[in-house]
């Protein structure tokens, strides 16, 4: 791959900003969910005392702890809906990396299997994602994007499809590190832990043990292979609906659907038609010059 | 591949793309080689979940839950703390049957029965429901055993068969 061609990957997708609106929506109600629903509880102010391991940076939260939550709620749900969207997107990233970091002190073993959502919250903080799907557009007539914000924007969505990519494959090659090609070529890991610890589905599916070995198959296939065709919008479509695949898989056997990444891939890597585009963005280049 | 962009003029200079490959590069590299040295360090992580092959007969853990009543419940650990089951699981196998503290155990356990009496949680996603004691009644005690399951001779439906109990760790409240 040349790097002319890596570079119009990472700096010339002409339908970024428009992109990176609908993630906006889909990465601020994620986080906010998540806050809201998911294991932030006030177990983090009830057990700090003998389970926290603090940080030099970070003492013990106390009750900041549900003060800090209810910011990073606010401000995730201020920019879901694009209100006041470069400003909400900073208190979101700011507080949800410190609520996040606070959290993970809590296991032996820090826990990092959300930190996706921080590393996206970041990496919008780069672009103003709310030109379009956004109250700031009710309420003002953005001007048009400069060629070097539609560059940054490129870069953000570029950024996103990457990790995606390079998540999978860390999650391929671990597998091929510690057990070898047998990980994916037996499928004993899915079997044992589906009817150790799986759903009543993926037992019952041990009536056909080749499921399982077909299931190894494509989860190497799938993990190893998804972050080379990141560059090849042709195969976007494909990648988006594999890993919905995937993630169903997992959630089907195992009951761990990891939604919080498998619902923003098709967001990250869904082509988006041009009249989308043209309506998200309407001083958005020709579609016909998307590359 | 999106080529037909790279023919265009870039807005901004080769140097500041250049320096952006760069950093993209070194990012991800610090990612992957948290793979390869199979740890995790907040906020790099690296996936390495399932990524072992775990043997046909394996010990698979769970909480027995005393109540007042004399009533018992096996529980996944998922159950007896509000977190995703997979740091359940940890955090109570460190904290209660690794911990170098036994007193800490103790008030972690006792501190786990309060809140599953107090103020039970619903399930979300990888988040268990608590487990909760009958009406009226109240959990007193906590153990954890270890079960050893055989997945290799395994029909459906049910659960496996367990061919080995042992017992890890053991709280009663003081009355």
């Amino acid at each position: 791959v040349r790097l002319g061609r890596v570079q119009g990957f990472v700096f010339g997708q002409r339908d970024a900003l428009a992109r990176l609106a609908l993630v906006r929506v889909g990465l601020g109600l994620t986080v906010a969910v998540l806050l809201v629903f998911g294991p932030y509880d006030r177990f983090f102010v009830d057990m700090a005392g003998e389970l926290y391991r603090p940080l030099p940076w970070l003492p013990p939260l106390g009750s900041a702890y549900a003060a800090l939550r209810a910011v990073a709620i606010a401000s995730a749900l201020a920019y879901a809906a694009g209100l006041w969207t470069r400003f909400s997107n900073a208190v979101a990233a700011l507080s949800f990396l410190v609520l996040n970091a606070y959290v993970a002190r809590f296991a032996p073993e820090p826990w990092s299997y959300t930190t996706h959502l921080n590393f996206f919250l970041l990496a919008t903080c780069a672009v103003d994602s709310g030109r379009a799907l956004s109250l700031d557009a009710r309420r003002r007539t953005a001007r048009p994007a400069t060629p070097v914000e539609r560059e940054t924007a490129s870069f953000v969505a570029a950024f996103m499809q990457l990790f995606v990519g390079l998540l999978y494959f860390q999650s391929g090659l671990s597998k091929l590190l510690r057990s070898g090609a047998a990980w994916f070529l037996t499928g004993r890991t899915l079997w044992v832990f589906t009817v150790a610890e799986g759903t009543d589905l993926g037992r019952a599916l041990t009536r056909w043990p080749w499921l399982f070995r077909a299931g190894g198959v494509f989860a190497g296939v799938f993990e190893l292979g998804f972050l080379g065709l990141v560059p090849f919008r042709r195969a976007h479509a494909l990648l988006a609906l594999s890993a919905l695949a995937f993630h169903t898989g997992t959630l089907l056997l195992l009951g761990i659907s990891f939604w919080h990444l498998a619902l923003l891939v098709p967001l990250v890597f869904w082509p988006l038609r041009p009249a989308l585009v043209a309506r998200l963005e309407p001083d958005s280049p020709a579609p016909s010059e998307n590359p | 591949l999106s080529g037909r962009a790279a023919a265009a003029p870039f807005a901004t200079s080769a140097r500041r793309r250049a320096l952006l490959l760069f950093l993209l590069a070194a990012f991800f590299a610090v990612q992957l080689a948290h793979t390869v040295a199979d740890r995790n360090t907040w906020p790099f992580c690296s996936y390495n979940v399932f990524s072992f092959l775990p043997p046909l007969r394996l010990p698979v853990p769970r909480a027995v839950l005393h109540q007042d009543d004399g009533a018992e419940q096996v529980v996944p650990l998922g159950r007896v703390v509000p977190l995703e089951f997979f740091r359940a699981r940890q955090v109570l196998l460190n904290v209660l049957m690794r911990g170098d503290d036994p007193l800490q155990g103790e008030r972690v356990a006792a501190a786990l029965l309060r809140r599953l009496n107090e103020a039970p949680w619903p399930a979300f996603d990888e988040t268990l429901a608590s487990a909760r004691p009958a009406p009226g009644r109240r959990f007193v005690g906590l153990d954890l055993v270890l079960y050893t399951v055989d997945t290799a001779d395994y029909r459906p439906p049910g659960p496996p068969r367990i061919v080995g109990a042992r017992p890890a760790y053991a709280f009663r409240e003081v009355p």
